[in-house]
């Protein structure tokens, strides 16, 4: 009788796994058999009448039409910059909430507590990577004194690998993102996926600052963000050692751990916020990856650019920051 | 002697004759009225083009493509369409910009424009539209988890919470009367309802408690039942709702559990983001399955029967969304990827594709990511078409 009962509960388990609901690196974004019927709902192998041989249209349309703010098609709104259901996998308890933050803010609207008040809001970004293949500068892309950066073209795809397979062998990478962005000339070997996944920041309030990211990934993804951004990769002891660079010449550590830098000059330890003071730090510490709505008053939103340009200023200077003006300098640094 | 005169006797017309000048009278008669009327006819057509179903409401059995009308501008990312009963109204959603829901008239004059009570602009996420036998207009909301409910006017009536709870249902559980229809309002994003209470004073009650749902495809049949998709996480269905629900003169005992089917997944009876459901005929409802690139079809009493429409080759899908069925049981299916509108016959046991319209770009007759399509009786079909910010008007 136990032994029947433990092949039922057993079964009901295969049956629960079989079960699971699409997400980025599955649905239409991976997991392909040898006769997958997937590539034709997008593509045309000689009738495409889109890049990439597209079925149709754009690659940046095309992604907005699951992922836009009528949800359609995907439960991330990467427009609204929430997702719409509640994240199982962040919420607790179970019920959870609805239309909590995407961990990478929006591209058109934010839901964050940029002005660390406790309570998130919607508001429209002030600044955010571009996705709809216009140009733009890539600040500190290319080799010591090259310049402010380069122009590119941003898509979705230019970051984002849609088939989802990024990992080699078919595995999924963290929010299926290239190995190599388009147009860079890097390579970063592993961005491994997370598991389970986390879509949402963890904070119900909308706090955007001190979210946790797994280490493997937040270790990578300042190499990753280099790949265009180059002269931004700053070790431990950027912020005193000339790089030689005209413009980037002292850095702020953008990957490893700060601590490294007090070692370095025997100094005393470390001061500041106890919360933050000793995790490592990435190009994610501070910066969302598609949009924010910090904003920027005096000093901060009149800081030149990095090629001399002062406008556009004012909110439009918020760099992909996760907190209004220099919030996030002082979470950490506790001035 | 008397003088007499004598008058020419009239001619002598036999019976025959008399008869074939009557018959060409009327001959010319008729003759001149048809004339008049093709005068009639032509002036109007200068004055206003219209297809010759709207000049002549004579039943056109033969099955061609529509050809394309006009188009409307003015709307930003269209999503969602629907047509008054009386056709004289065109609704719609917008995913961009104010993220309105607007009014146009049938030639595509804007009227007006309206959205959900207290909300902004990143507040709200109007999708698909539909209006009911009364001209009362739904729209679910992705980002309100909620279907919102308006007069034909576009004036805020009521909101459907969850499959089990309205907006006035909950007020009058508090205030213990029935509230007079948009006097009280709520969104998603507050912690409070603001109401009137008995006496007509201000009242805020706390946010209700109710499971959350995420109603998105929306479609009323010709009995009033309403059929609805739910993408509810781990849960995509179909709901359809019995007329007497939906046309109860209140929604204080609201429940919309009627008739419930489907499942998430990818396969037999499962869906993957159903966006929108209608019925034919036979009572089969037939869902476009989104994200399964599929049509699904059921019984009337919900069991799955098949799917159709996967795969490549004519009629095939890429990404079914909006769909809409005529009184042939012509069904009107938009392919978003595949940027053209598929029709099939669903007359008999076997349902069969007709032909497709549309192809992808930015001119007259071309869509780039359509996404919902209405009908009316006249024959002439609404599209949304995304990306060009326009609805298009078709007509057979």
């Amino acid at each position: 009788m136990k032994i029947r009962l433990l092949h039922v509960i057993a079964l009901l388990i295969v049956i629960e796994m079989v079960a699971v609901p699409a997400k980025a690196d599955n649905g239409p974004h991976g997991n392909y058999s040898a006769t997958t019927d997937a590539c034709a709902g997008c593509h045309r192998a000689h009738t495409a009448l889109g890049d990439d041989l597209l079925l149709a249209g754009t690659s940046y349309d095309l992604c907005l039409t699951c992922h836009g703010p009528a949800g359609n098609g995907a439960d991330a709104d990467v427009m609204d910059g929430v997702y719409l259901q509640r994240d199982d996998e962040a919420e607790s308890p179970a019920e959870g909430v609805v239309n909590r933050g995407l961990k990478g803010g929006g591209f058109v609207n934010a839901r964050m507590d940029t002005s660390w008040t406790g309570s998130a809001g919607s508001a429209a970004v002030t600044s955010s990577h571009l996705w709809d293949n216009s140009s733009g500068i890539v600040w500190g892309s290319g080799d010591i004194g090259s310049g402010p950066g380069a122009g590119m073209a941003l898509t979705c795809i230019s970051c984002h690998d849609p088939h989802g397979g990024a990992g080699g062998m078919n595995s999924a990478t963290y929010r299926i993102l290239r190995v190599t962005p388009i147009g860079s000339g890097g390579g970063v070997t592993v961005l491994a996926d997370e598991n389970p996944k986390n879509y949402t920041i963890d904070d119900a309030s909308g706090k955007y600052f001190g979210q946790d990211y797994d280490d493997q990934l937040f270790n990578n993804i300042a190499s990753w963000c280099a790949q265009c951004h180059d002269r931004y990769l700053a070790l431990s002891g950027s912020g005193h050692t000339d790089s030689g660079d005209p413009i980037f010449a002292y850095r702020h550590i953008s990957v490893g751990s700060g601590c490294g830098c007090h070692d370095m000059h025997g100094g005393p330890p470390p001061t500041g916020n106890p919360a933050y003071r000793h995790n490592p730090l990435s190009c994610l510490t501070c910066h969302v990856a598609h949009g924010t709505s910090a904003t920027m008053s005096d000093y901060s939103g009149s800081v030149p650019w990095p090629n001399g340009a002062t406008s556009p200023g004012g909110n439009a200077r918020s760099a992909l920051l996760r907190v209004d003006n220099r919030g996030t300098c002082e979470l950490c640094h506790d001035k | 002697m008397s003088l007499t005169t004598q008058s020419t006797p009239p001619p002598d017309l036999n019976s025959a004759e008399k008869r074939r000048r009557r018959l060409l009278l009327m001959v010319l008669a008729g003759l001149s009225a048809l004339l008049l009327f093709v005068l009639f006819l032509f002036a109007r057509y200068l004055n206003q083009p219209e297809p010759l179903p709207e000049l002549l409401p004579v039943p056109v059995e033969v099955n061609y493509p529509p050809h394309y009308l006009l188009s409307i501008y003015d709307v930003d990312g269209p999503i969602g369409v629907a047509v008054s009963p009386e056709g004289d109204r065109i609704y719609v959603t917008e995913m961009r910009g104010e993220r309105l829901i607007k009014i146009f008239d049938k030639e595509g004059v804007f009227l007006d424009s309206f959205s959900p009570p207290r909300t902004t602009q990143g507040e709200r996420s109007p999708v698909y539209i539909a209006t009911d036998s009364r001209g009362r207009v739904y729209v679910t909301d992705r980002l309100q988890h909620a279907i919102f409910v308006y007069d034909r006017d576009g004036n805020y009536l009521d909101t459907i919470l969850s499959p089990t709870l309205t907006l006035s249902e909950y007020v009058a559980k508090h205030t213990k009367t029935a509230p007079t229809p948009g006097s009280f309002s709520y969104d998603i994003f507050e912690e409070e309802v603001d109401c009137k209470d008995a006496e007509g004073g201000d009242l805020t009650l706390p946010r209700p408690d109710y499971a959350l749902w995420a109603p998105l495809g929306i479609r009323f049949d010709s009995h009033d039942r309403m059929l609805l998709t739910d993408v509810t996480e781990d849960a995509h269905s179909v709901r359809v709702v019995p007329s007497d629900v939906v046309m109860s003169p209140d929604w204080l005992d609201f429940d919309l559990s009627a008739m419930q089917f489907g499942a998430s997944g990818q396969g037999d009876g499962q869906f993957l983001f159903p966006n929108s459901a209608v019925d034919d005929a036979q009572g089969r409802v037939i869902v476009t399955d989104g994200n399964n690139g599929r049509l699904s079809v059921w019984d009337d009493q919900g069991a799955f029967l098949f799917h159709f429409g996967s795969g490549s080759g004519d009629g095939a899908l890429s990404l079914p969304r909006g769909e809409a069925i005529d009184g042939r049981d012509r069904l009107h299916v938009v392919d978003a990827v595949g940027q053209n509108i598929k029709v099939y016959d669903f007359s008999g046991p076997e349902p069969a594709f007709l032909f497709a319209f549309g192809s992808m770009g930015v001119r007259d007759a071309q869509f780039n990511y359509p996404n919902d399509i209405a009908l009316d009786d006249s024959g002439r079909l609404y599209v949304t078409d995304r990306e060009n910010n326009r609805i298009q008007v078709w007509s057979y």
